[in-house]
């Protein structure tokens, strides 16, 4: 029973709660890195490294942190990290920290990492954490790399172009439509991110059969509005 | 409320606070012992590797000291640090510009007579895109051979094609190289 649910909060993290996709925290670094596989790729490992190492230490001192101030002592402990990934990637692969460049201290406010600290990190134990760090990583990483896979794509007409951490320089990426047609370079820009974002989340919800957590919790009592609700409509509509 | 409860409720979020916090500072200075030197020593390798790039003929770069370094007329731009080739092919110096998103390092390549060899952006911190832009190796090869410019801003440079929309990196750019240009004829050629 207790390896079930461990595997459970293992996997929660993938599909069924996955951070991007289904609980929709960490949207700036989603749309922001996933231009290209590489950089999604990037983003989605520096994420999770930090967002493992931050459960553990949240989840190990929660019980001593007092309530007031639980907020500034995660993202002290988000910050310490962030900025030690940020120095080994700088001194050891600094092909992904030019990659990376801004987004890479931008972690430190990364919803997924302070909201899971605040979820899941601060209520369990450190074992627990730990895999809840590992599965919302993996869940961010792979949707990071689809996204990346599609803009890529669409966008470059390449597949996997990149430096690669330095083990592939000047890799031109695997011409996919880049042959043919030229890119539409608005795939690789914001607004192809948001179009992207749509597509990819809609079929997780239609793969999944909407049984997605979340929106099962999500009813009239989950709306903020649910008490301004004119004439009991939603009520009504709930019915 | 008796004197443990008051130490409970205003003492101990400041003790926890601040010993995280100082964890956190011990960490960061272990790790920042390990990696700056290595970080120091890959950007050496980087500028001497950039350097090579721009200057072919060169066989190896001796830092000019004692000279006083150039800065466009608003003090946006300035040259940082000039090398010379050892065999008297001609200078690469670097500068410091101030670009849209805020500092933006450059090389600029010059030949023993004066004439640019190339252009080459290092580091920057403008939004990818638009504002890269005037990073492009097709741009910057249009200093490429030129002795003089005629204009600190970009847009009063004739026959020169600059790129709308993203004229402050580009005359960011313009400055740089304006100064190194100015760097090169006070230090007096590759004499």
């Amino acid at each position: 029973m207790e390896e079930k649910k461990r595997l459970s909060i293992l996997t929660n993290g993938i599909i069924k709660e996955n951070p991007v996709l289904v609980l929709v925290i960490g949207t700036c670094p989603t749309l922001a890195t996933s231009g290209s596989v590489e950089t999604g790729f990037g983003m989605g490992l520096a994420a999770t490294a930090v967002l493992i190492c931050s459960n553990i230490v949240i989840s190990a001192l929660h019980n001593i942190i007092p309530d007031k101030v639980r907020i500034p002592c995660f993202i002290t402990v988000i910050a310490g990290f962030v900025t030690i990934v940020q120095m080994v990637l700088q001194a050891f692969v600094p092909s992904l920290y030019s990659a990376l460049g801004l987004y890479l201290p931008l972690i430190v406010v990364n919803c997924i990492i302070l909201g899971r600290a605040e979820m899941f990190a601060s209520k369990n134990g450190v074992l627990d954490s730990a895999l809840d760090g590992i599965g919302m990583g993996i869940g961010f990483t792979l949707t990071l790399v689809i996204m990346g896979t599609l803009r890529e794509v669409f966008g470059n007409g390449t597949w996997l172009a990149g430096d690669w951490f330095g083990l592939a320089k000047g890799f031109k990426g695997i011409p996919i439509f880049s042959n043919f047609i030229p890119g539409m370079s608005i795939m690789t820009m914001v607004p192809g991110g948001f179009f992207v974002y749509a597509i990819v989340m809609a079929s997780v919800h239609y793969l999944t059969k909407d049984k997605s957590k979340i929106r099962n919790d999500f009813g009239c009592d989950g709306c903020a509005n649910a008490g301004a609700c004119a004439d009991g409509d939603c009520a009504a509509q709930k019915q | 409320m008796t004197k443990n409860d008051n130490f409970k409720e205003y003492g101990m979020p400041v003790v926890v606070l601040v010993a995280i916090c100082f964890v956190t500072t011990l960490l960061l200075a272990l790790t920042n012992s390990v990696s700056y030197p290595i970080i120091v020593r890959n950007a050496e390798i980087t500028a001497t590797e950039n350097r090579k790039e721009l200057l072919p003929e060169a066989d190896g770069f001796t830092k000019v000291e004692g000279i006083e370094y150039c800065t466009s007329s608003d003090a946006k731009a300035s040259v940082t640090d000039v090398y010379k080739a050892d065999n008297d092919t001609g200078y690469v110096m670097t500068c410091v510009t101030k670009s849209f998103g805020g500092d933006l390092t450059m090389m600029v390549g010059l030949d023993a007579n004066g004439a640019i060899t190339g252009v080459k952006v290092t580091d920057h911190s403008d939004t990818p895109g638009v504002g890269t832009k005037d990073q492009d190796p097709e741009y910057l090869a249009q200093y490429i051979e030129k002795t003089s410019l005629g204009a600190e801003d970009v847009k009063k440079e004739s026959g020169f094609n600059f790129i709308t929309g993203a004229s402050v990196s580009g005359t960011a750019i313009h400055k740089g190289v304006y100064a190194a240009l100015a760097q090169y004829a006070q230090i007096g050629g590759a004499n």
